[in-house]
């Protein structure tokens, strides 16, 4: 696809945009945090760009790298047929936190929610941000690297079966 | 220009009295009742156990332990099942065969009820050693420990194998 | 005399009152249970009513997550296929081949797969993607008490899974297709049964049509109920048969073609209301497609390999793995290390018979992925429930959950 996005956000936003690529052709933009929201609304309501959906929202972890958490945004205009890749980076160490898109698209509604309960990043001014995949009493946010796969959290405990090793 | 078809929502008409798809459900299911009746078409019932659905050549069930041509197993103990198992349900322990290049295997276990039925253990064996081939789910049974297979019971149904001990002359397609 | 008290303080008598309006109510909360017949994928819904109009939903995922990305970043891309198998249960194919293609892309070798593995991808993505439609239509329409067309449809489903069990061994669980195409080639005599399966399919859906479409209870209960507007479906990141009953012409196979989708002729059903009956009819629109699509496919399928033959990333013949040591050794490394993807990420997309399936996958440079994200096109679609039925009746929730979709394998994962 054609470049126009990356350089329309290279042209408004030049100091919050942290580097861009092209890999595979999927434009992707690194861009601050706090520029976050503005960048969105520009992707959103400029009519060349028109992202009116946000496929998805997820979070990566590199762990032993800082910043360690990257929230990625991945938005899709369903009239043009162009998408764009945003990955902002968090450097709040223990606690990341990022402003929440949902007055944006509805969609970051419960792709926030997952992304808080799997991987404990914040959204600031979600309505409802509360588990969405795990149970309440769930301790932690197991898609951390430093969460074990083979840790397991029963939340009702059973009597092991009769020729069960326990 | 992407090719739309637009779905056609039609007004009731004599519709709305109910009887007209009464009629016409009505003419369906009895040309199935007699078509069901007198040719058979699609009935779909087998009366199991007598009759049973003949399971295609390619289905995969419980797996089994290839055997050379003197009844020893073909599996040298490579290792490449457990590996790429998914499942991690395939335990294999080596050992040292004696004089010559090979080991065989002093220990091989499947865990059928941790077994995902993939197949990817049959594509990884480079000695045609096991297969999927049996044709027969793993029988449930009532202990855990029952679904372990060893080397015995895997072998049981141990055969003639397409791999060729040492590499056939002719193997290359023409 | 019996003595009746008042129902709340401040309130006049019951007595007294001149109106049922006027007696003290309070809106009660509903558990619609995980545990439920409607509920597919066990989804629990919260739902408030006042009488019988309800006034508030909380829908409730996660029973089904079986921590796919955690078990994706220990196994490696090839390990993966059986777990893509069960993400959306009801058309698996689909997901296999949404995510081969994801990793061909992030290895740049979409353009090398043989053809003849791109055609059978198809063939058996569309296969699949009847068996979803036959799936949701069914069992929809046994909920509303359509308990005949329900059995005709799986009925159906049947006929396509045992051409499937034929190809793959399995019907449900093929771990069929792998990185740079397909495992195995067909075996003799496939393409004619396919044909004479999809004849039949296709006189059964016919049926079921016949019964259903323009019958006036299955339109009342269907009709206006769960509606949704194209602006709201957009941006709720709907996709597939929900989005096109909308009104929005949107589908990954005609807006960004891939395998070789562009070779086919077929149109993209649109809904006008966005309502329950627009995503039935949209569905069973989709099936005659795909047949059209597969009849094409079969009358044009070329002849030559099924797997890209590259050394880093296929597995050899059999017969070379026996008898040369090169295919050996090639066997072991792919085997024991995995295929070595080179360090990046892409996003890779298919219309998955939900909508759009997308695979985010960041490799490091190992034989295993370093994350791979599903986006299953239920998870964010089930969290518009909850605007959807509110203002409906009880019963309405239903035909709305239902024709929705929300496939537990790929929402929740």
């Amino acid at each position: 696809m054609s470049a126009a996005i990356l350089s329309a956000l290279r042209e408004r936003f030049g100091d919050s945009i942290a580097a861009t690529h092209n890999y595979r052709g999927d434009e992707t933009a690194v861009i601050a945090p706090d520029a976050l929201i503005e960048i969105c609304h520009f992707l959103r309501d400029e009519s060349p760009l028109a992202m009116k959906c946000l496929m998805d929202l997820t979070c990566v972890d590199y762990l032993g790298r800082e910043p360690r958490f990257e929230v990625v945004y991945h938005l899709y205009s369903p009239t043009l047929r162009h998408r764009v890749r945003l990955k902002a980076p968090l450097t709040d160490g223990e606690d990341p936190q990022i402003d929440s898109v949902t007055q944006l698209w509805h969609s970051a509604d419960w792709y926030e929610r997952e992304a808080w309960d799997l991987y404990g990043v914040r959204f600031r001014g979600h309505p409802d941000l509360r588990r969405v995949l795990l149970y309440d009493q769930f301790v932690g946010h197991p898609l951390r690297k430093d969460y074990p796969k083979e840790r397991r959290q029963p939340l009702a405990r059973r009597a092991p079966a009769p020729d069960e090793e326990t | 220009m992407i090719d739309v078809k637009r779905i056609e929502r039609h007004r009731l008409g004599a519709e709305r009295s109910f009887l007209p798809s009464v009629a016409r459900g009505m003419v369906t299911t009895m040309r199935h009742f007699f078509e069901n009746l007198f040719a058979r078409r699609e009935t779909e019932t087998l009366r199991y156990p007598e009759e049973r659905q003949p399971y295609p050549p390619r289905f995969r069930g419980l797996h089994r332990l290839m055997l050379r041509d003197d009844g020893t197993l073909r599996c040298v103990a490579c290792m490449l099942c457990p590996t790429v198992c998914p499942a991690h349900c395939i335990t294999v322990e080596a050992e040292d065969v004696g004089p010559g290049p090979e080991k065989r295997a002093r220990l091989f276990e499947i865990d059928e009820l941790r077994c995902i039925v993939c197949g990817l253990c049959v594509e990884a064996c480079p000695c045609d050693a096991i297969r999927m081939d049996t044709g027969v789910h793993a029988p449930p049974t009532v202990r855990r420990a029952e679904a372990v297979y060893g080397i015995r019971r895997l072998s049981e149904r141990g055969g003639r194998s397409i791999a060729v001990q040492g590499g056939a002359p002719d193997w290359r397609p023409r | 005399m019996i003595e009746r008290r008042t129902l709340a303080i401040g309130l006049p008598d019951w007595r007294e009152l001149e109106s049922d309006d006027q007696l003290p109510t309070e809106p009660l909360r509903i558990n619609m249970g995980p545990s439920h017949p409607a509920m597919h994928g066990t989804v629990r819904i919260v739902i408030t009513v006042e009488g019988e109009t309800i006034v508030g939903a909380d829908v409730e995922v996660g029973y089904l997550h079986r921590c796919f990305e955690k078990e994706c970043e220990a196994a490696t891309w090839t390990q993966i296929f059986p777990y893509c198998d069960r993400l959306n249960y009801a058309s698996p194919m689909l997901n296999t081949v949404g995510y081969a293609c994801a990793v061909e892309k992030l290895l740049a070798i979409t353009g090398e797969i043989p053809l003849r593995a791109q055609y059978l991808r198809v063939i058996t993505g569309e296969l699949s993607r009847i068996t979803d439609h036959l799936t949701c239509n069914g069992a929809s329409a046994m909920e509303l008490g359509a308990f005949t067309v329900f059995l005709w449809m799986m009925k159906a489903r049947e006929w396509i899974y045992a051409a499937l069990e034929e190809l793959c061994g399995a019907r449900l669980t093929y771990s069929w297709v792998r990185v740079g195409g397909v495992a195995t080639d067909l075996p003799s005599g496939w393409i004619e049964r396919v044909r004479r399966i999809l004849a039949k399919v296709r006189r059964a859906v016919d049926d079921c049509a016949r019964l259903l479409v323009d019958s006036r209870i299955f339109r009342d209960r269907m009709e206006g109920v769960g509606v949704i507007s194209a602006e709201r479906a957009l941006s709720y990141a709907f996709t597939g048969p929900q989005l096109r009953s909308t009104g929005v012409a949107s589908d990954v196979r005609k807006d960004h073609p891939y395998l070789v989708y562009d070779r086919f002729d077929f149109s993209v059903p649109v809904g006008a209301r966005g309502d329950s009956y627009d995503r039935f009819m949209v569905r069973m629109e989709e099936m005659s497609q795909s047949m059209r699509i597969i009849d094409q496919a079969l009358d044009n399928l070329p002849p030559g390999p099924i797997l890209l033959d590259d050394p880093a990333i296929s597995l050899p013949a059999k017969p070379e793995v026996y008898n040369t040591i090169e295919g050996m050794i090639r066997h072991f490394k792919i085997i024991f290390d995995g295929i070595k993807v080179p360090p990046g990420e892409v996003y890779g997309y298919t219309e998955a018979a939900n909508g759009e399936l997308g695979f985010y996958l960041v490799s490091d440079g190992t034989g295993r992925p370093y994350k791979c994200r599903c986006r299953g096109p239920s998870f964010v679609m089930i969290s518009a429930l909850a605007g959807m039925i509110k203002g409906g009746g009880v019963a309405d929730v239903v035909p709305t959950f239902g024709m929705m979709n929300y496939i537990g394998g790929e929402g929740d994962r």
